[in-house]
């Protein structure tokens, strides 16, 4: 029982999809017509049909053909002017790049269909010029880098700024140094002069010189009749050597 | 009994338009190449988003299988469909990274996988609830079971091209796509 029902529901997912004979079309629906069971299960697999084949299909990322036509030129395969190299470009294809490739990506022999070479790809076809462009930022990340760090080094060591721990106490406004103002006491009235105060200030600066001058002179003069007697001393002391050696 | 209404004319393709393509490219004519980019990036782009369940993985996958095309174009045999041909190889290049990151359970951040479970009994849904219901079933069903249902349904290949690309034999297909329905039905009990 289980069978038969089974091969009828075979036959009507042939007939839904369009792969039955007419035969076996026209045994279907022989069938459908004398039993309701199996009528009502052509028409729930019906609709299942008619639903999978209306499921939205999944939209290609928008840049799928350009990134695909972008790495084309990188195979050369069909660039007649490759024949004219010296040497054989790179092959997009070859296992030299697979180093830069995630593990998952690098392929190790596929299941190829027939009359494919075995030789296989890897998503580095599309990533060789990426890896350019990687390298490219990774350079100018680098050279940030160094720039922050000099920077960085000059601020430490060309300039002396004190360490927070090194500070301590409150910040105070700098106060300038202010001289006592004279008071009365230190005003001393003299006698009134002749003439102005201008001029008795001279003299008595010139005086004051004069007062030094004086000492300094009569200094002198007493150091040289010192020295003077010292010499007298010490001449009559050795004629008198000179005397008792005679004797 | 009316015809059904989706009966597979063949994969979404033009053929001898394709090996025109393939041919000019051949001769050096780029442009070619990029038609034929265009043509097909949706339909391979959707054949590894369905085993791959990545969007990032897919558009990878869409970018090698090109490439690869573009490389190998001179391997391609016009006695067989271009569709056929490029088919096979997007299916197997998803099938090898899913083999090799091994994440065969995990989804995509962005897919969303509920769907059944918001649909109540008997609830006639509607078209929209529908698609998202079966979209959420299909992102947890097994690899093999997404393939033939993507080849079958969103590609709209027939018996013969999907055992052509799958490398196996139509009655295998047949199975394969009858067994994928009922798992699929199955994960939509609920659902009327």
């Amino acid at each position: 029982m289980n069978d038969q029902r089974s091969r009828h529901t075979a036959l009507i997912h042939s007939v839904l999809d369009g792969q039955a004979s007419e035969a076996e079309t026209r045994a279907l629906e022989a069938m459908l017509a004398d039993d309701p069971a199996l009528r009502a299960e052509y028409d729930d697999w019906k609709r299942l049909f008619l639903a999978l084949d209306a499921m939205p299909r999944e939209h290609a990322p928008e840049g799928l053909v350009a990134a695909t036509i972008a790495a084309l030129p990188l195979a050369g395969a069909r660039d007649s002017s490759a024949a004219d190299q010296p040497f054989p470009r790179r092959r997009v294809f070859g296992r030299t790049l697979s180093g830069f490739l995630r593990p998952g990506l690098q392929h190790s022999r596929a299941i190829e269909p027939s009359g494919i070479a075995s030789s296989t790809p890897t998503r580095s076809v599309s990533m060789a010029e990426q890896s350019h462009r990687i390298m490219g930022q990774r350079k100018a990340w680098l050279g940030a880098g160094i720039a922050a760090a000099a920077a960085l080094a000059v601020a430490q060591f060309g300039f002396d700024f004190p360490v927070a721990k090194d500070v301590t106490g409150a910040v105070v406004p700098a106060e300038r140094y202010r001289a006592a103002p004279n008071g009365s006491e230190d005003v001393k009235l003299v006698a009134p002069a002749a003439t102005s105060g201008k001029v008795v200030g001279a003299e008595a600066a010139a005086d004051a010189s004069r007062s030094t001058a004086e000492r300094s002179q009569s200094q002198q003069t007493a150091d040289l009749t010192m020295q003077q007697k010292t010499a007298d001393l010490t001449m009559q002391q050795k004629t008198a050597d000179l005397k008792t050696a005679d004797q | 009994m009316a015809a059904p209404t989706f009966s597979t004319l063949g994969c979404i393709s033009d053929e001898d338009e394709d090996r025109a393509l393939v041919a000019r490219y051949l001769r050096g004519d780029r442009d070619a190449f990029t038609s034929l980019v265009v043509r097909y990036q949706r339909p391979i782009y959707n054949a590894a988003f369905w085993v791959l369940r990545r969007h990032e993985d897919a558009n990878d996958v869409s970018q090698i299988v090109f490439l690869k095309v573009a490389e190998r174009a001179e391997d391609y045999d016009p006695s067989h469909k271009f569709f056929s041909w490029i088919y096979r190889i997007a299916v197997n290049e998803a099938l090898n990274l899913l083999r090799r990151s091994r994440r065969e359970d995990a989804l995509d951040d962005d897919t969303d996988v509920a769907g059944d479970e918001s649909a109540g009994p008997e609830r006639q849904a509607s078209a929209a609830e529908l698609s998202q219901q079966l979209r959420g079933a299909m992102m947890r069903m097994s690899t093999n079971d997404r393939v033939v249902l993507t080849l079958r349904h969103f590609s709209e290949c027939s018996y013969e091209e999907m055992a052509l690309i799958l490398e196996i034999d139509e009655k295998t297909v047949k199975s394969r796509l009858f067994d994928a329905r009922r798992r699929l039905r199955g994960l939509l009990q609920d659902w009327r």
